[in-house]
């Protein structure tokens, strides 16, 4: 587009639509924004799954293929490093816009598809390559015999309402994110609604944290906007370093612009002049897409000063953090920001009353955050029509482990955690029984079969005495060892600790002790050790609570119940490790021995050949011999052996 | 001074406690890593103890006080992929690579860190080398991948 | 504004918004604590103060939570009681098991806490942690083995003391408190005030000892050990001495001191006295000299100070006064003019200082105190060590007979034992300027304090034509600021600072025995105002001794040291 052109563009941008309430109502506007924001196109487009899953599954190498493609074939047409729509067993996902058709979208495009697919489509043929679907649109024409993305199992149960564009428009086009509705809830709000009024209907709306801690986001901002202080901070919190979630970055990759919005009217709300997005600093491309995101937002006047003569000023800022999970705690967050330590800090004084430098801070999720501008623009009864009675809006998770379908959606609260896996998730994948499914890692839950129906709220959980969680989703079925989990859960937390309190710094620590003790290498003295073990475990339960009760932050809080509730729903399995020293899912390496029965082995050397430690010593024809030093128990001799010669003890 | 900062002193004019995060980050993006003459040039900059920012430096995982490897190997430990196996391809990469985690070797061909969650649990278990994904990777696979760069590497040499 | 809450069922009256465990400890309540420090902000670190609120389903630190009206309190339900002896039990887990051999047995905070409890089985043997001590500092050693992470010992020495010398290293149980790139204390920036040894509640920070090496002198016949007592070591003595015995400790701390085999036992209030009439020498000569850019004249009797100055503030070195501190002065006096007119040989006297400070240790290893590798101080003793000393020896100070000290120096004016507290030593450099600038010659002579705590330590008297200015500062804190706010305004009025690195003063010196709180230089200070009444002259140039050896030598330290006898 020539420079007059763009220009052209954004004067309307600003005038006709986000200063003008009634954008909706012209025919003529609407039909612009329809070819800005990519419903309809002039020329054909080809979308590129680009977020960091699709990277890793090999979407940039599939990027340049197509793009070798159209200068080989000196074909014009849109191409676009892409956001990604959350199914990521799918990737790399390859959409194609032709124009007047509908979105159509095929999924594993690895770049060796590339030139049969595009040698199809790009003539209006269906290639020979299933497509996943199309998106449903009555304006455009539909393709012949492909099934609507909508209907499909991934996609049919979910309730996009955060993740609306993620996948669909281009992350860093300011341009289509206006044109799909972006930027109208905040122009609207600065020029309509007082602080007073933002707040209270966040408040109404029943909005709670997505982070895991579910406290009401409208209170939080109702403290701070009464606390009077020159100087106050909208802080978002991006730092996400829950292992097994990663929808946070994946929505900021996917739709920067809904996150500087809703940034921008919650500093609004609190009458904060300056808003940071605290984000860990190995999320490149969550950082170069936002900062992107944020320039463009800069240059068409949306952030700065006198925001379209408001007399509203708001700056924002990226600030990259360093890596540690502590920094996920808000008050950990602000001392990591002030250039110290990540050492939370006493509550009282809460952040909304003293926070940044001692002014008043407000923390909020990327998740919470997003609900914002929907809310706004909606009102908050609209909010309450999707979820529960106490759990208001949807909730969006990761979904990873033993199931079909991985990715990352959105769900209403109030689905249960059986439709999730079977239906969005296509079920368990595998041969092996479903076991259990781990939440957040501060969550301190497992969801197992005699739970799985309840609903995702955060009251049914606190119920089941646990908590919604970051939204980590991890399936685990009969192949993995509950004890082996407790003790990795331990193990992170020890890892992770930031030190400063008592009962997290030494209990984290002894716990994982008690864990490892569980999970040793048996040795000849075994009754005495039995007994160690088993205090151990019986200390740990009294320990546990003091944990809890006393931690400085959450981290400690719920350090000690990935134990407690392994004891609880698992205790066959903990008892096996203690009396009988086995692991029945056969993880825990150090319980495997693995001892090759000389009577029945005849010197193949198939398990000698197939060690990938050379454990296993012997000549041919001659019995061979597993050092155990060397074993890693990993069973692979088992695996090979036809003789049924090597045994475990 | 012996290390050359200017550049990125010229980035925060005004020198203030919050600054030194980002200042440390910018300096090991450019030059790999720490050193204990960088640390006393921020501390003179900035007006804060030596002590101090050590201890802020040395709290983060990030941080390093040496080179990383011409290979580094960043291997992902979060929840799916310790479901998938990560403890093992630990160990088992540590005897390949000959370090332990956290370590360079001697040659500064290897160097091995452990982080929890890249974000591809779908992928899992998954390893990082220089910006190239290894996904559903095994014991054999990650011993063809270690094998190939040290014959990659005498080659050269 | 009061009001009223409720605390295991009693009602009581307490002041609105302040914190929980500071109303529970003015009503008698016992609360134990372990990271907190009066005057500092509290951090919740340590979680032991956790009492029950009703309404909060964990339990809330006292020491960080804000009185309500009408919150229900128990301090010592079971839940509380069991939460807080895990706690210690989890502080016992990675704690070495030594205390039999351990320097602060009997009075460690740790042990103290054990035995509240009544922790009686060791219940988490975790694996033994690999940290070295640093006895690399000639003043301040540390035991990371033994450290509970309190923080306190880092706020005090980047809060008060403005250095941070040491502060927290890594994270979660790899957590250690050290200096950077784990280098000995040596070579930080510490400035070896030892106010860290003051506040540690456990034998993670401590004196290196001199002990061993006086009793090895004391031991060896060829040597005459000479102890030399500052007047506010007699101070410290005195205040934990039993009530009948006060007045004579000066007498029987001789007494013992001969008893272990001291060969003199002299008072180093005369090397004082030369400090402070030299001290005013310099300072009456600055006054009368045209250019006044060497004023302010800083004291010069603290190392710890002088350490500071040297490494953080070196524009402000050459203000400080060129004479040795009373202590080294003393020694000098003894290896080399005492030597010398009683016929021994320098190398025969082994000088042992008893001092209130931990700095002094570090003052005696400097090279312009050594004299063909002779120090003119060999030990330094802390009264911590004195007592130890005296304990080991069975040396009863209650019970004891008296001795006087030794000739020829063997009294203190009342301005040498001023030198004890802070604002003491520019009274005493005040009164001897009146002597040298004339105006009346008083002879009891204290200065107008400020009526707050808060304000300026300043006080001007005219001193014949000239309103001369005097300051004085304690703690490093104080002095950055009181610097930094004198050189931002360019005043001229201020013609001596008097600087202590230790706040309260010499009172509060990192060498005295270790209390918990402040108070105790208070304490002090009153014990030297009535021991000042009781000197025999009241400023320095009265002490007659030392009068007549200002007058015979120059005490003045030029850039290379000369032998003034």
């Amino acid at each position: 587009m020539s420079l007059d052109a763009k220009l052209e563009n954004r004067q309307f941008l600003i005038n006709k639509v986000l200063l003008d309430p009634r954008r909706d109502e012209d025919a003529g506007v609407r039909k612009s924004l329809s070819y800005i924001s990519g419903e309809r196109v002039h020329k054909a487009l080809i979308y590129v799954g680009m977020a960091t899953c699709g990277k890793v599954a090999g979407a940039k190498k599939t990027f340049l293929a197509i793009q070798n493609y159209l200068q080989d074939h000196d074909i014009d047409v849109t191409l676009v490093e892409g956001g990604c729509v959350g199914f990521c067993r799918e990737e790399p996902l390859v959409d194609v816009q032709l124009p007047g058709k509908a979105r159509i979208s095929f999924g594993n495009v690895t770049s060796d598809k590339v030139q049969p697919l595009l040698d199809d489509i790009l003539n209006n043929n269906l290639p020979e390559q299933k497509p996943l679907g199309q998106y449903q649109n009555p304006i455009l024409q539909q393709w012949d015999g492909v099934p609507f993305m909508e209907e499909h199992v991934f996609f049919a149960g979910q309730q996009r309402l955060l993740m609306d564009n993620c996948g669909i428009i281009d992350p860093v086009s300011i341009e289509s994110y206006i044109a799909k509705g972006g930027y109208w809830s905040f122009t609207d709000t600065i020029s309509t609604k007082t602080p007073a009024q933002v707040c209270d209907i966040i408040d109404k709306s029943g909005l709670a944290g997505r982070g895991g801690g579910g406290y009401s986001a409208g209170k939080k901002w109702n403290a701070a906007l009464s606390t009077v202080s020159d100087n106050k901070y909208l802080v978002c919190n991006a730092v996400e370093s829950d292992p097994g979630s990663y929808m946070n970055r994946a929505i900021i990759e996917s739709n920067p612009h809904r996150l500087i919005e809703a940034v921008l009217i919650a500093a609004y709300a609190i009458g904060a002049g300056k808003a940071y997005i605290f984000i860990r600093e190995e999320f490149s491309l969550a950082i170069s897409r936002l900062e992107k995101a944020i320039s463009q937002a800069r240059e068409m006047g949306i952030i700065g000063h006198h925001i379209f003569e408001s007399g509203v000023n708001i700056n924002v800022a990226v600030k990259k953090g360093a890596r540690a999970f502590v920094c996920g705690e808000e008050t950990a967050l602000i001392n990591s920001l002030e250039g110290k330590r990540a050492m939370p800090s006493s509550k009282p004084p809460y952040p909304a009353e003293k926070g940044l430098w001692d002014h008043p801070t407000i923390v909020n999720n990327v998740e919470t955050l997003f609900n914002v501008p929907l809310i706004l623009k909606n009102g908050s009864e609209w909010f309450h029509d999707t979820g529960t009675k106490r759990s208001k809006g949807t909730k969006i998770f990761t979904l990873s482990g033993k199931l079909k379908n991985y990715g990352t959606v959105e769900v209403p609260m109030g689905m249960t955690f059986r439709d999730i896996l079977n239906d969005i998730g296509g079920g368990m994948a595998g041969e092996k029984d479903f076991k259990a499914i781990v939440l957040g890692i501060n969550s301190g839950s497992y969801i197992t079969e005699e739970t799985l129906d309840i609903k995702v709220d955060f009251d049914e959980l606190k119920s089941i005495g646990g908590a919604l969680g970051s939204g980590a989703f991890v399936v685990l079925d009969s192949g993995v060892c509950m004890v082996d989990m407790a003790k990795y859960f331990t193990a992170f937390f020890k890892n992770e600790s930031c030190g400063k309190c008592i009962p997290c710094r030494e209990g984290t620590a002894r716990m994982l002790e008690v864990m490892e003790n569980v999970t040793r290498r048996p040795s000849d003295n075994q009754s005495f050790q039995t007994l160690e073990r088993f205090k151990g475990v019986m200390q740990l339960k009294n320990l546990a609570g003091v944990i809890s009760e006393t931690s400085l932050c959450s981290l400690g809080k719920s350090s000690p119940y990935a134990i407690l509730n392994t004891l609880k729903h698992f205790k066959k399995e903990f008892d096996a490790h203690i009396f009988e020293r086995k692991c029945a899912a056969n993880i825990c390496t150090d319980l495997r021995i693995y001892h090759i029965d000389v009577d029945a082995c005849t010197g193949c050397t198939a398990c000698f050949k197939k060690c990938p430690v050379d454990a296993i010593i012997g000549s041919p024809r001659y019995p061979h011999f597993i050092v155990q030093d060397k074993c890693i128990g990993c069973g692979t001799c088992f695996d090979v052996c036809k003789f049924n010669a090597v045994l475990i003890k | 001074m012996t290390v050359e900062l200017e550049h990125i002193f010229k980035v925060y004019p005004n020198s203030k406690r919050e600054d030194l995060i980002p200042m440390l980050q910018a300096i090991q993006d450019e030059q790999g890593y720490l050193t204990e003459d960088v640390i006393h040039e921020v501390g003179k900059y900035l007006g804060i103890s030596v002590n101090k920012i050590y201890g802020v430096a040395t709290f983060y995982d990030n941080f390093r006080f040496g080179p990383v490897g011409r290979y580094h190997f960043r291997l992902c430990h979060g929840t799916a992929c310790h479901v998938a196996g990560a403890s093992t391809l630990q160990k088992e990469l540590q005897k390949l690579l000959k370090i332990n985690a956290g370590e360079t070797d001697k040659n500064g061909l290897f160097s091995l860190e452990v982080v929890s969650c890249i974000g591809a649990c779908g992928l899992a278990p998954l390893i990082e080398v220089n910006e190239e994904y290894y996904t559903n990777i095994t014991l054999e696979s990650l011993k063809a991948l270690v094998d190939k760069i040290r014959e990659k590497e005498n080659d050269v040499l | 504004m009061e009001c009223k809450i409720e605390v295991n069922h009693k009602t009581l009256k307490v002041q609105e918004g302040e914190s929980l465990l500071s109303a529970l400890r003015q009503h008698g309540f016992k609360i134990p604590t372990m990271c907190h420090m009066n005057r500092f902000s509290p951090t919740g670190a340590c979680r032991l103060c956790v009492v029950e609120v009703e309404g909060k389903s964990d339990l809330i630190t006292s020491c960080s939570f804000p009185v309500e009206a009408g919150m229900k309190v128990q301090t010592n339900s079971q839940r509380v009681i069991k939460a807080r002896k895990s706690l210690v039990e989890l502080l016992l887990s990675d704690h070495p098991d030594d205390c039999l051999y351990c320097q602060r047995n009997g009075h460690c905070e740790l042990q103290w806490l054990a035995a509240e409890m009544n922790v009686k089985e060791r219940k988490y043997f975790a694996g033994k942690q690999k940290d070295n001590p640093d006895y690399s500092s000639t003043s301040v050693a540390r035991d990371p083995a033994k450290c509970v992470l309190c923080s306190r010992c880092v706020r005090i020495c980047e809060e008060v003391q403005r250095v941070t010398a040491i502060d927290f290293i890594s994270r979660g149980t790899r957590t250690k408190v050290n200096s950077a790139f784990h280098k000995g204390l040596n070579v930080s920036s510490c400035i070896h005030c030892g106010q860290c040894i003051q506040v540690c509640p456990t034998a993670a920070l401590t004196d290196i000892s001199h002990l061993e090496k006086v009793n090895a002198a004391l031991g060896n016949k060829k040597k005459q050990v000479m102890f030399v007592i500052s007047p506010a070591a007699i101070v410290s003595v005195t205040e934990l001495i039993q009530s009948k015995s006060k007045n004579k400790v000066r007498a029987r701390l001789t007494a013992a001191l001969k008893r272990l085999g001291a060969s003199k036992v002299f008072d180093s209030g005369t090397a004082a006295d030369i400090h402070v009439m030299e001290e005013a020498r310099q300072l009456a000569e600055l006054i009368r000299s045209k250019d006044k850019k060497d004023l302010p004249l800083i004291s010069s009797c603290c190392p710890s100070w002088i350490r500071y100055a040297e490494g953080f503030k070196p524009q402000l070195t050459q203000h400080i006064a060129k004479v040795k501190s009373p202590g080294h002065i003393a020694g000098s006096l003894i290896k080399l003019n005492y030597a010398r007119e009683h016929d021994v040989a320098m190398e025969d006297i082994y000088t042992v200082s008893v001092t209130p400070c931990v700095a002094k240790k570090y003052e005696a290893s400097w090279e312009e105190n050594t004299h063909k590798g002779v120090s003119e101080v060999d030990a330094v003793l802390t009264v911590r060590e004195l007592f130890l000393l005296l304990r080991s020896f069975g040396l009863n100070l209650e019970q004891i007979e008296e001795e006087e000290m030794d000739a020829p120096y063997n009294h203190s004016s009342a301005a040498a034992i001023k030198l004890g507290y802070s604002g003491g030593k520019a009274e005493s450099v005040a009164q001897e300027l009146f002597n040298i600038m004339g105006g009346s010659k008083k002879e009891a002579f204290r200065f107008m304090q400020p009526k707050s705590i808060t304000s300026k330590r300043e006080t001007k008297v005219k001193i014949g034509k000239t309103q001369v200015g005097f300051a004085w500062v304690s703690s490093i804190a104080e002095a950055e600021d009181y610097l930094n706010e004198l050189g931002e305004s360019k005043r001229d009025d201020i013609h001596y600072i008097e600087v202590m690195a230790c706040l309260g003063g010499c009172a509060g010196g990192g060498g005295q025995p270790i209390s918990r709180g402040f108070e105790q230089p208070k304490a002090r200070k009153k014990i030297s105002v009535e021991m000042e009444k009781k000197a025999a002259w009241q400023k320095a140039s009265g002490n007659t001794m030392a009068a007549d050896l200002f007058e015979r030598f120059s005490f003045r330290q030029n850039e290379i040291w000369e032998d003034p006898f």
